[in-house]
């Protein structure tokens, strides 16, 4: 039905905008406000951190984006993200990661491993930033996660211009010394914020990337494949056996998805 | 009915955060900009099920913000309270945003009327005219939700792929002890998605 390496069906028409849809009135305003008194947002507040980097699609690795992670912590080995495009209040919401420490990640198998990059890399080499906070404040944070591994899910291609958010969602992977082509974007970053990668690279010289031995995360480095994730029909385990007619059964779809491995492509 | 699946809430496996590193990131959240999700401003509660299987259901919780007044973004949470899990995201759009998609795509998007209309989707805290006001919009729209960690399975980190899960359609989907509205009588739904992790 769908795959997150196919090319999405024909875009809304109209006048170009991601999302399409008009402005917002200042009835719905005055809704936003009213429940944003009256209702607490916990999980939302939970968020303490921003961070700035990049990702490649699994399946096509030389399509990069930059990302916006705002991280909560749930303990001193995990991390949930809500990412966005950008950092602007209209930044789209794009997808989501997790991040793992390599403790917790090695307790992982192999199957699970492969769905996983590492930020040893992207962190030592300056593409990791954290707007505004001084990397003086930042380096012990920086130097614990360059141990850790995440898993992140885009479910908005909005780089291949997705006017909405189309198709399966896509696993993502991050930076590694072998595919930096990313040089305009890097640039641009670096201009946005005012920083420079290559300084960042020279003060992190002594975080340290472990070694880890058995390691599946960034699979693709090893075989030279990503993956796409396919959205497949299938049947519907309903509520009860006796509460649908048979009719109704054999007219209930649901759908599967399954990872399929893309050919191998050059990063 | 009775409801097997209740939304359980897993120790995620780890260490509790270190003095320095909590204090850390106190810093770093009064210094940085968080633009796009100060946009969030509602709390909204339902439930999803499974795109394969409707006897997995899920307690979801919502937080949410426009884009515009078209499309809204929502992060959706096991647990309203600090310790949430993010267990997953779900789009809205228009009716007339969703009748511009393509045909297959809006197979894997759910329509919003009848969770509103039975009170299974609700704004908790939010007095009833306000809420009034919302839902009514809330009630012509579709959603698409993804859920990445399966939290109704145990599972204490968000393992495996994602699934594409579905709304309540009609009265008697909703177990009866995660319901909060009274319930009616029962039929079934038609589509439904999931992502399954099928080998490499």
């Amino acid at each position: 039905m769908a795959s997150s390496d196919e090319t999405p069906g024909q875009m809304p028409p109209g006048d170009g905008s991601v999302p399409p849809g008009k402005p917002m009135t200042v009835g719905q305003h005055i809704i936003d406000k009213g429940a944003q008194m009256t209702q607490s947002l916990k999980p939302i507040k939970q968020m303490s951190q921003h961070v700035c980097t990049f990702a490649s699609y699994s399946h096509d690795m030389t399509r990069q984006i930059e990302t916006h992670h705002y991280v909560s912590r749930r303990n001193q080995d995990f991390l949930q993200c809500d990412v966005y495009d950008s950092d602007d209040p209209n930044g789209r919401p794009i997808g989501v990661e997790y991040i793992t420490s390599d403790m917790i990640f090695e307790t992982l198998g192999p199957k699970e491993q492969k769905l996983w990059h590492s930020h040893g890399y992207e962190i030592t080499s300056g593409l990791w930033v954290n707007p505004r906070v001084p990397e003086m404040i930042q380096k012990p944070e920086l130097r614990d996660l360059a141990r850790s591994c995440g898993k992140f899910w885009c479910t908005w291609q909005v780089d291949r211009g997705d006017r909405l958010p189309f198709g399966a969602p896509a696993l993502m992977m991050s930076p590694q010394g072998v595919n930096v082509g990313m040089v305009d974007l890097v640039k641009k970053m670096n201009d946005n914020y005012r920083i420079l990668s290559e300084e960042l690279k020279i003060s992190r010289i002594d975080i340290a990337i472990p070694e880890m031995t058995n390691s599946y995360a960034d699979y693709w480095m090893q075989t030279g494949k990503g993956f796409a994730i396919d959205i497949e029909k299938t049947y519907m385990h309903t509520i009860s056996g006796d509460m649908a007619p048979p009719a109704l059964r054999r007219s209930i779809e649901g759908t599967i998805v399954a990872t399929h491995q893309t050919k191998r492509h050059s990063a | 009915m009775e409801g097997v699946n209740v939304s359980t809430h897993p120790e995620i496996p780890g260490e509790p955060t270190q003095t320095g590193t909590a204090l850390l990131e106190k810093a770093t959240a009064t210094i940085q900009g968080f633009g796009p999700v100060n946009k969030i401003h509602q709390h909204l509660c339902a439930f999803h099920f499974y795109g394969h299987d409707m006897t997995r259901q899920v307690e979801a919780h919502h937080f949410c913000g426009h884009l515009n007044e078209e499309f809204r973004q929502c992060l959706i949470y096991d647990r309203p309270d600090d310790d949430g899990r993010l267990i997953g995201l779900e789009y809205i759009v228009s009716e007339q945003l969703f009748l511009t998609l393509p045909d297959e795509e809006k197979k894997f998007w759910h329509s919003h009327e009848f969770e509103v209309k039975s009170g299974v989707l609700f704004m908790p805290g939010v007095p009833g005219p306000i809420q009034r006001q919302d839902l009514e919009k809330v009630a012509k729209t579709y959603g698409k939700v993804i859920h990445f960690w399966q939290v109704d399975k145990g599972d204490n980190l968000p393992l495996g792929i994602p699934q594409v899960m579905m709304a309540l359609t009609r009265d008697g989907q909703l177990h009866e002890n995660l319901a909060k509205a009274p319930q009616q009588q029962a039929l079934i739904m038609h589509m439904a998605g999931i992502i399954s992790y099928d080998n490499t």
